[in-house]
């Protein structure tokens, strides 16, 4: 009965971003990843007795500007609120977060494709600790809370994604939108972007929503894109064989590829919310929010539309630059120095990011600047190396930082242009390969390319290949003349 | 919800030993029947002082949170530094390489 039905996918996420700040949210102890474990700590974020927050401004700021960027309506007033549960990682028994009135309500996350997902709200909220459970730990946990007090953002979106691929756009469009704002890294390995999905089916048409279940433990787009596929398949499977979905947390097993339940609803938490008597009203005047729109970066779409228009680049090409605020910058700055942004934006999108990926290059403390790329670039487009040269020597500059001009030369890399220099050779090759030259003139055409790869070969790949043709082919006339004559 | 009607003031609150137990529960706390029957006893207590309040006249005042501070003050982003390291730690229980060490927790 149930068997051959259609269903509908309801997925809704909750992404949780690390804001961008110096300190934590409510305390003077720096926001930093990877020091210590809890040497960033004091008794505010320690959840001492008689301790009392006080809110981090810029904090405010990010979260004012994840209102803007994502087009929500922001609230003059909102309030804090205490998220009560039991756990290692959270010293004081609650943590600090919004629940009813927050600080931002709706909004949308553009997709790819032109259309967008609804968000429900983003609020601004401290993070936990972190808690270890090593193997060989016997029958202890280990927590470090050094992330304890971490400004957060949480971004939930509306129930109106329907496909895992959705989900994985709808989460790089957030990703590069927060980005390039400066709200937050993103960085997914440091848990700065963390994502958790709910995940439900309905038979197609059906108004009502299905039992949802909740997805942890999503460490990557990817992960977020495989387990709701799975997940999805999981309920499919139960649903057609009459069953019933249970309510439960499971979290997503990357290795196994499978999920795991992690609680069902009979354990699941009560979190007794009720308004912070720490925090009075977060009250935004008008002037605070109309400078944040003032300064608020320029967003991807935007870009992507200016980089088309500005620098007459093809749609697809505007579109790659502009995925990643580093390489939008990277991109912009190296144009500022040279006047072609087609042949900038081949060779940034081509070698430049191969070289990239190959070598596991990170932005930070690249020895490859803008300035030193366009020096490269005016070479190549001068003639004065080629396009393999090209490759070789933006490879050294990784390693060495140095400039173009200089490591070409260094290299030895210098492409002969000079007339003199490259009909010598030419005589060299045809005196040297008489058949082949007997083959071409008798009208195999074919051997030309072997004759100029002979020329090639003799200059170490430095003859300037617009020079060589025409003088080989003149040499060549050269000789049929001679023949017949 | 319970938390509210305590802010809220005015709701008269009856708590069974089911309450007592699931409050025990959420704060994975393990108690004795004794002990539930004690704070059963306790928690009613507690929270009929606070239906003192239903007996003030508040028609006409809005619902406050607390006095003086209309809005919550702001600090700068700056760095003021933290406890020395180890001291976080030193007066917990147990810990090990700077870590806290707790009863193993999972998920
Ligand atoms: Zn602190």
């Amino acid at each position: 009965m149930s068997g051959d039905r259609t269903y509908e996918t309801v997925i809704g996420l909750e992404v949780h971003a690390h804001l961008l700040t110096e300190t934590k949210i409510f305390c003077g102890c720096e926001n930093r990843f990877g020091a210590p474990p809890n040497s960033l700590v004091c008794p505010v974020c320690l959840g001492m007795p008689g301790v009392l927050p006080v809110l981090n401004e810029q904090a405010v700021e990010l979260a004012i500007r994840a209102g803007l960027a994502f087009e929500c309506t922001i609230h003059e007033r909102s309030i804090f609120a205490r998220k009560n549960y039991f756990y290692p990682d959270l010293p004081k028994g609650y943590q600090i977060s919004q629940f009813e009135e927050p600080i931002c309500e709706g909004g949308r996350v553009p997709l790819p494709d032109g259309s967008e997902v609804a968000l429900i709200r983003i609020h601004l909220e401290e993070d936990a600790g972190k808690s270890f459970h090593p193997e060989n730990g016997g029958d202890h946990s280990f927590v470090d809370l050094n992330r304890c007090g971490v400004p957060l953002i949480e971004i939930v979106s509306t129930p109106t994604i329907r496909s895992p691929d959705m989900a994985y756009d709808f989460l790089v469009s957030l990703k590069q939108i927060l980005e390039f704002t400066g709200i937050s890294d993103c960085n997914m390995e440091e848990g700065s972007l963390r994502c958790d999905a709910n995940v439900s089916l309905r038979p197609a048409g059906e108004i009502n929503l299905g039992t949802k279940t909740e997805l942890k433990n999503l460490n990557s787009f990817r992960a977020v894109r495989d387990g709701l596929k799975v997940e999805i398949a999981r309920q499919e499977k139960v649903l057609r064989s009459g069953g019933e979905i249970v309510q439960e947390t499971l979290l997503w097993d990357a290795a196994a590829q499978k999920v795991v339940t992690m609680r069902t609803k009979e354990e699941s938490h009560d979190y007794r919310y009720f308004p912070e008597p720490d925090l009075p009203p977060l009250i935004l005047t008008a002037e605070r929010l109309e400078a944040a729109r003032s300064q608020l970066p320029e967003l991807p779409v935007g870009m992507r539309i200016r980089f088309a228009e500005a620098y007459g680049l093809r749609e697809y090409d505007a579109a790659v630059l502009t995925g990643s605020a580093e390489l939008a910058r990277f991109f912009e700055e190296t144009v500022a120095h040279f006047p072609d942004p087609n042949q900038a934006a081949n060779f940034v999108l081509g070698p430049f990011l191969r070289l990239m990926k190959e070598k596991n290059l990170g932005w930070a403390d690249l020895p490859i600047t803008p300035a030193r790329l366009a020096g490269l670039l005016d070479l190549l487009a001068e003639g004065s190396i080629s396009a393999a040269s090209a490759r070789n020597v933006l490879e050294s500059m990784a390693a060495t930082g140095r400039d173009a001009a200089r490591l070409t030369e260094s290299l030895g890399l210098t492409q002969i242009s000079d007339d003199g220099a490259i009909r010598s050779v030419v005589r060299e090759v045809l005196d040297g390969n008489a058949p082949q030259v007997a083959e071409y003139l008798a009208g195999k055409e074919k051997v030309f390319g072997f004759l100029v790869g002979q020329v090639m070969k003799a200059t170490r790949g430095k003859g300037n290949p617009k020079v060589v043709t025409p003088i080989m082919k003149e040499e060549l006339a050269g000789r049929a003349g001679k023949k017949r004559g | 919800m319970l938390a509210w009607s305590i802010f809220h003031g005015a709701v008269k609150v009856a708590i069974n030993s089911d309450d007592a137990r699931r409050v025990a529960a959420l704060a994975k706390l393990g108690l004795t029947d004794d002990e539930i029957v004690r704070l059963t006893a306790d928690l009613s207590k507690i929270l009929s002082s606070f239906e003192l309040l239903g007996e003030v006249d508040g028609e006409e005042v809005a619902p406050r949170l607390r006095t003086n501070v209309d809005h919550t003050p702001e600090r700068e982003d700056r760095p003021v530094g933290s406890l020395p390291e180890g001291k976080g730690v030193a007066g917990a229980p147990d810990h090990e390489n700077g870590l806290f060490r707790v009863p193993k927790v999972l998920g």
